[in-house]
């Protein structure tokens, strides 16, 4: 454990050194700090208080009003959600079907019931936090991915490895040890943006959203699939460049391309092309999607939900395969 | 006898077909100083890699302490300096103890203590706290060392220890090493340098091409009795007359400048005739002196014989 430990904090002084990561924490804390200062409450002739930008001489009711749309936007595409693979030739299944779909609407009601008794300043804050959850999933998975594509390539660099598998350690537990060092950092900066934010805005709004921290799961999750690639990509190549390219190119472009191509066969755009609907229904069990991931924990802080299991499935599948992968190939190596 | 290291026809053949080791048999005593000799190439790297798993052994056995090298706790109580290392810029002298320390188990005040002593010992103390990135190659190798030796493991292995360093430090190194294989560690040292591993170890073994040529101990090697050097004849006339070098040379003697020359002898008793020779030219002699076979000279010579093949013993 000790061992362990020690991998685990020198992942802590490597990054110090990566002026990436620096610049990471430090985006982090501007986000917080904007977060925070950004939303003023003022107290109206009533007594209410509402929730407005500091911009504004009094408080609009765009925040109040975006909410609300927002909210009923994500309920009324969950309740049009339909089963695109139901046998129509079967009595039962459709049956079953508008039974399920009923059920869905009843809890949508109530929620939307529920919502509709929500405070208004609680709304605002909680907008607000909808949307800042969304820049910093933006900006720390970017930056992650550019601080950890160099955590193995550094760890494997000639001349530094062998003293490391000289130690009374398995070649795993070192691999492990090095994974998740970067992610205990990684947890570390997310979380603590959120309780920055989280302590901030309720000071500064007397508005406590805990809900906040039900974004961060699947943040970490996210990042944990996406440094699982970049742990076997620098495992393999002992480049840190060749796998920060690797790595942006699969985030930025193949997931991206996958997503939208995904997004399209919602809309049943390739519904003529039968062939090309069975590839994205397909490749939806091969792919992480990002954007689902990050679209599911972001909704959280609204309590809508949402949360979509296959993604995260096909995450979990990812790391397991990846994190075997760069072991066994970490085992197998000559240093 | 106790062994803390024994390999059994170690094979190490790399990807690519380079077979490193052919077939390695050692057996290295608990306690005592062993050095590894060879040319650059001859397999001495890689066998203490496959000795620390840092390199997979293709076929045969080996033990550290009586643990296959095959299972992480075999390497439980080892310090290793690799030829070449390279620590973590971002780390200070204190911090490449403490973070190797600490993978060795070492925590709290105990490894606190362990690094303060360790630097001391190499006589780091002073940068303990500065960055490991502004140190010279030598002060780079006396952190090395400081990190090899840390929670005083029962095997050292030091590869090319004092590369880099100066003669003083080197000197002051060469005392660490022996003090703490005085103190029951075995180390196993691998150097270019026969001068010291003469002057540090008790035995050695030398590597050609990727097999133990010879493995004995120093005094062995070095002693007259193993193999006799013969005499160096100084003198100060500056010429011996052709009939007495004639003389001479029909003895064996060899010139090696126009005043001195070696002379391989039968027995001592022939030292007189060769004394007697010289006066009778009245030749001054200034010093009569026994060649001793140095190591250098003892794996020169192997080195020759066994040009392009090794044997194992």
């Amino acid at each position: 454990m000790n061992s362990f430990l020690a991998i685990i904090l020198d992942t802590w002084k490597q990054s110090q050194k990566q002026v990436v990561f620096i610049i990471m924490l430090v985006i982090l804390f501007i986000i917080s700090i904007a977060v925070i200062v950004i939303p003023q409450k003022t107290t109206l002739a009533d007594g209410k208080t509402r929730i407005g930008f500091i911009w504004e001489d009094e408080p609009s009711d765009y925040l109040e009003n975006s909410w609300m749309g927002i909210y009923m936007n994500h309920f009324k595409l969950l309740s049009e959600e339909t089963h695109t693979d139901i046998d129509l030739s079967n009595e039962e299944a459709i049956k079953k079907w508008e039974e399920d779909n009923n059920k869905r609407r009843e809890i949508i009601a109530a929620k939307v019931e529920e919502k509709l008794d929500y405070p208004k300043d609680r709304r605002s804050v909680e907008l607000i936090v909808y949307f800042s959850a969304y820049i910093i999933s933006f900006f720390s998975m970017i930056l992650f991915l550019a601080s950890c594509a160099g955590y193995f390539p550094g760890m494997l660099a000639s001349g530094g490895i062998d003293i490391v598998l000289s130690k009374p350690l398995k070649r795993y537990q070192i691999y492990l040890a090095k994974y998740f060092g970067g992610m205990f950092l990684f947890a570390i900066a997310i979380l603590g943006t959120y309780t920055l934010i989280f302590i901030g805005l309720g000071i500064r709004t007397g508005v406590w959203i805990a809900e906040i921290y039900m974004v961060a799961p699947l943040q970490i999750f996210s990042a944990a699939v996406l440094f699982a690639i970049l742990s076997t990509i620098g495992t393999i190549t002992r480049s840190s460049t060749l796998s920060l390219i690797i790595g942006f190119v699969f985030y930025l472009f193949i997931d991206k391309g996958f997503s939208v191509f995904f997004q399209l066969e919602d809309l049943n755009v390739f519904i003529d092309y039968p062939t090309v609907s069975a590839v994205a229904n397909s490749m939806r069990l091969f792919i992480p999607n990002f954007d689902i991931l990050r679209d599911s924990s972001c909704s959280s802080v609204l309590n809508i939900p949402m949360m979509e299991w296959q993604p995260i499935f096909i995450g979990g599948a990812w790391i397991i395969i990846m994190l075997s992968f760069g072991i066994l190939k970490f085992q197998r190596t000559d240093y | 006898m106790e062994h803390s290291i024994i390999t059994d026809n170690l094979v190490k053949t790399y990807s690519g077909g380079i077979q490193a080791l052919k077939g390695v048999n050692l057996k290295v005593p608990a306690g005592c100083c062993f050095g590894l000799l060879g040319a650059n190439g001859a397999g001495k790297s890689t066998l203490i890699k496959c000795l620390l798993s840092i390199v997979h052994i293709t076929s045969g056995n080996a033990e550290l302490a009586g643990i296959s090298v095959k299972k992480s706790e075999s390497r439980r109580s080892v310090g290793y300096l690799s030829e070449g290392h390279s620590f973590p810029k971002y780390l200070t002298a204190a911090g490449v103890c403490r973070y190797f320390g600490r993978l060795s188990g070492l925590s709290g005040s105990a490894l606190e203590k362990e690094i303060d002593e360790k630097l001391a010992l190499v006589e780091m103390s002073d940068w303990k706290k500065m960055k490991v990135s502004k140190f010279s190659k030598g002060m780079n190798q006396r952190i090395g060392i400081a990190q090899a030796l840390m929670g005083n493991p029962n095997i050292v292995f030091l590869d090319e220890p004092t590369d880099g360093v100066d003669p003083v430090i080197r000197l002051k190194l060469r005392k660490v090493i022996t003090e703490f294989c005085n103190k029951g560690s075995t180390v196993f040292i691998n150097s270019h340098l026969l001068s010291e591993v003469e002057v540090v170890c008790d035995q050695i073994a030398i590597m050609n091409k990727g097999k133990i040529i010879h493995q004995g101990s120093v005094a062995e090697i070095t002693s007259n009795k193993n193999k006799d050097g013969g005499l160096k004849v100084i003198f100060k006339t500056s010429q011996i007359s052709n009939d007495s070098w004639n003389h001479l040379s029909s003895q064996g003697a060899e010139k090696i400048d126009t005043t001195q020359f070696s002379i391989q002898l039968e027995s001592e008793q022939n030292i007189s005739s060769i004394v007697d020779v010289l006066r009778k030219n009245n030749i001054d002699i200034y010093a009569i002196e026994p060649v001793k076979l140095g190591l250098e000279d003892f794996f020169l010579e192997l080195a020759n014989e066994n040009p392009d093949k090794g044997e194992t013993i």
